[in-house]
């Protein structure tokens, strides 16, 4: 297209070139037809008919004894002369031929041939130059007439005409140059408007784009008094849509998103994609003062409605997230951030996924931040007191003489207190600290550790939670070198993941759990139960654990529907080989039952909360102890 | 002057007698600011050195060569070098011509014509000549008008 544009833009140069070359021609040809024409001919004629009539005078003057001889053959000869050069050449040719010319100029010549020996040998009183002077006087007034012809007969005015003419074709071209420059003017016109809606709008929606979206809130916002509403609409897992069904089916989706975002705008919206899948809707005026509300909603509803029927599997979910100026921010920056904070909030939220903003949700923001900045110190100085580890112990039944242990991370932030454990690690993620709390986590653990007893340490297995920036490729060798050094070989190492983590690319997770297999790390699936508790996963990947959610434990005893799901998930993985963890058991009889369905190992209250390492150390060496101790005795009775 | 007019005076060209010019008549006189004169004859013309030029012009037919005394030659005998020429014809016309363009085009006073010497009844017997075949961007208006014919005196500027 480019090439096209450019080859039309040469050619349009090249018809300007052209126009104005053969105009330039055209004129000066006509200008010098006309003036050699107008201006040699009517002076060649003047001089004509002055030299004529000199010799005339001359005569007339010599015959009355006023002149000499000398004089009258001057005259005789330039007249003749004059007259040569008149009926010769082509300086006269034109005059020559108009008006009989060259004939009456050849017989006043002939006048003048006939007398020649009057005039070579004169005498005033010669009768012969009497009559040569009739002859004159009879061809002369012709010679007068052809003058007065010349300057104002019809081919005088011929020539006023081909000037006309060429001044006609002179404005012709030109014409042509105009249009052909208008024609060039409106392209370019086109092109920049085109080069102009490109830089502020999207291409597939033909909104606005965020650059637009910005400058038309700082203009909103710039009028005194001015209230303006922001709604941002953002649709989570739309990534998914793209995947399955190709990037035109998304591509689809959001133009219909767009269309009937468009079909209900009023004057007072303002519209705009400022993200992939984000899009914005600015209220201003009358709506920002008391209809945004159920204009939101509405547009909210039909937008549900859309995704709806596009997208039956219900994945993308739709979300809104709002903030208003002045009441909440200050500044168009404040608006965004705040808008995107109640988006946020509205992505996070199960239920609301429409949410105005508040200063909870700043809070929110501002304490994360914070926290962001602690963690990130913290991780950096590994002996801090502030973050620490707990072990709660996980007890083996059909194994006594060996014992479990989870690590949990404990946050005791010296204005907040504790800072609840998923938090940490949500916090982690988000700013990119997952590897960081990793490693910490394992130099902390082998900290701990050391000082306990290489004969106690042998017997116990330590469960640690990977968060999800760290399962990766990588995870094996980076494991590997926070277990370098020991104490603890990989063989007592389980790491622990969620459904989520493990889900993304299941043949990923496949590649990394054969890694660990090699390396003799042990993989718990923690949480079952909380997520989609999907058969693939015990089907796609071999876990050598599967914990049990406590949702699933507690109150185990009393509920009738509760034992058959926690049995047939213990059966189930029994014939996979998992072994299954109980998590959260508090009571007697909750452990009464959970043992009687055949689970393998317990962890909860009723055997211990999660410790600091040192007591966790102590309970260790007295359960060890004890256990070995019957195991040895059963042995020795055996 | 007079003994030579005497002496010469059998030497005049015959023929036609309105053709006749004697060879020591006046053709050309060469006027200088300070008011002098210098008059020449054909046959002093004849005796410098002599410049021809083949050229068509406007006002004849087909090409001819013309012989005469080249003006630098003129000016170079006189030793003066003015800014322009102005040459005054026996008809009452003139044409200021630069000095340099004479010199740049090496313009002649031309005498003959074919070898013939020019009448007043065919531009004689003075006509300047320009080579207008040799250098086409000569051929406009502007130098036709230097083409004095006819030519009688010129006044140095």
């Amino acid at each position: 297209m480019g090439k096209v544009r450019f080859l039309f833009f040469a050619a349009v140069m090249c018809t300007f070139l052209a126009v104005t070359a053969w105009s330039t021609w055209n004129y000066e040809r006509t200008f010098r037809t006309v003036t050699t024409n107008t201006q040699t001919s009517a002076w060649a004629l003047a001089q004509l008919e002055i030299d004529v009539y000199r010799l005339q005078e001359t005569l007339k003057l010599y015959q009355t004894g006023h002149a000499d001889s000398k004089q009258l053959s001057l005259s005789y000869d330039i007249a003749w002369n004059r007259m040569d050069v008149f009926l010769t050449g082509e300086a006269t040719r034109a005059i020559r031929q108009r008006f009989a010319a060259e004939e009456l100029v050849r017989r006043i010549l002939d006048v003048l041939q006939r007398h020649e020996r009057a005039i070579a040998v004169p005498s005033p009183s010669d009768p012969t130059l009497a009559q040569m002077s009739r002859e004159l006087d009879a061809l002369t007034p012709r010679l007068r007439d052809i003058m007065v012809q010349n300057f104002t007969g019809p081919n005088a005015l011929q020539e006023t005409h081909l000037l006309d003419e060429a001044k006609i074709r002179n404005f012709a071209a030109i014409g042509i140059l105009l249009l052909f420059s208008l024609i060039m003017l409106a392209l370019l016109f086109r092109e920049s408007k085109k080069q102009h809606f490109l830089a502020w709008n999207d291409v597939l929606t033909q909104l606005p784009n965020r650059a637009a979206f910005m400058h038309q809130l700082a203009q909103l916002t710039a009028a005194p008094e001015a209230q303006v509403v922001l709604c941002l609409v953002d649709l989570s897992r739309f990534k998914e849509v793209n995947d399955s069904f190709g990037h035109a089916a998304g591509d689809r989706l959001l133009a219909q998103i767009a269309e009937l975002l468009q079909q209900h705008r009023n004057e007072e919206v303002y519209l705009a994609r400022i993200g992939s899948d984000e899009f914005a809707l600015v209220m201003f005026g009358n709506m920002s003062g008391y209809s945004w509300f159920a204009y939101s909603r509405k547009i909210y509803n039909q937008l549900e409605r859309l995704l709806h029927s596009e997208d039956p599997a219900h994945r993308v979910k739709l979300n809104m997230g709002i903030s208003q100026y002045p009441q909440h921010a200050s500044s168009v920056e404040e608006m965004v951030l705040f808008a995107d904070l109640a988006l946020l909030s509205a992505k996070q939220d199960k239920q609301l996924h429409y949410q105005v903003f508040n200063r909870f949700m700043l809070d929110q923001y501002q304490r994360k931040r914070l926290l962001a900045g602690h963690l990130q110190e913290l991780l950096a100085e590994p002996q801090n007191t502030e973050l620490y580890l707990c072990y709660q112990p996980i007890i083996n039944i059909s194994q006594p003489q060996q014992l479990g242990v989870e690590l949990l991370i404990r946050w005791n932030h010296p204005k907040l207190n504790f800072i609840n454990p998923p938090d940490i690690i949500q916090i982690a993620e988000e700013n990119g600290l997952g590897e960081k709390l990793g490693e910490w986590l394992f130099r902390r653990m082998r900290h701990d550790i050391a000082r306990f007893p290489a004969d106690t340490l042998r017997h116990i297995h330590f469960s640690i939670n990977l968060s999800s920036s760290i399962f990766n490729q990588n995870l094996v060798n980076r494991v590997s070198d926070w277990l370098q050094g020991g104490p603890l070989p990989a063989s007592q190492l389980i790491l622990e993941l969620t459904e989520n983590i493990a889900l993304e690319d299941v043949q990923l997770s496949r590649k990394i759990f054969t890694q660990l297999k090699e390396k003799q790390i042990r993989i718990a699936l923690d949480d079952f139960g909380t997520g989609w508790s999907s058969f693939s996963y015990l089907k796609d990947l071999s876990f050598d654990k599967l914990k049990i959610d406590k949702s699933f434990i507690k109150h185990l005893d009393r509920d009738k529907r509760l034992p058959l799901f926690v049995q047939a998930i213990t059966d189930l993985s029994h014939q996979l080989g998992i072994s299954v963890v109980a998590e959260g058991v508090e009571t007697e009889s909750e452990l009464r039952k959970i043992l009687e369905i055949g689970a393998n190992e317990i962890q909860g209250y009723y055997y211990s909360r999660p410790l600091s390492a040192d007591a966790f150390l102590d309970y260790a060496r007295h359960y060890l102890a004890s256990n070995v101790r019957e195991t040895r005795t059963r042995t020795d009775l055996a | 002057m007079n003994t030579w007019r005497n002496s010469l005076v059998t030497l005049a060209l015959l023929g036609s007698a309105a053709h006749a010019m004697a060879a020591d008549d006046v053709i050309l006189t060469v006027t200088r600011s300070a008011g002098q004169a210098h008059h020449f004859t054909l046959q002093q013309l004849a005796a410098l050195p002599q410049a021809s030029i083949i050229t068509a012009t406007p006002w004849t037919t087909g090409k001819h060569h013309y012989r005469g005394v080249a003006i630098s030659t003129l000016l170079q005998q006189l030793q003066i070098t003015p800014q322009a020429l102005k040459v005054h014809a026996l008809n009452d016309f003139w044409a200021r011509i630069p000095t340099a363009v004479a010199l740049q085009y090496q313009a002649i006073l031309a005498t003959h014509v074919d070898g013939q010497p020019m009448s007043r009844r065919n531009k004689g017997p003075l006509w300047i000549i320009l080579p207008l075949s040799e250098h086409p961007e000569l051929n406009q208006e502007k130098y036709h008008n230097y083409m004095v014919w006819q030519a009688r005196t010129i006044e140095a500027e």
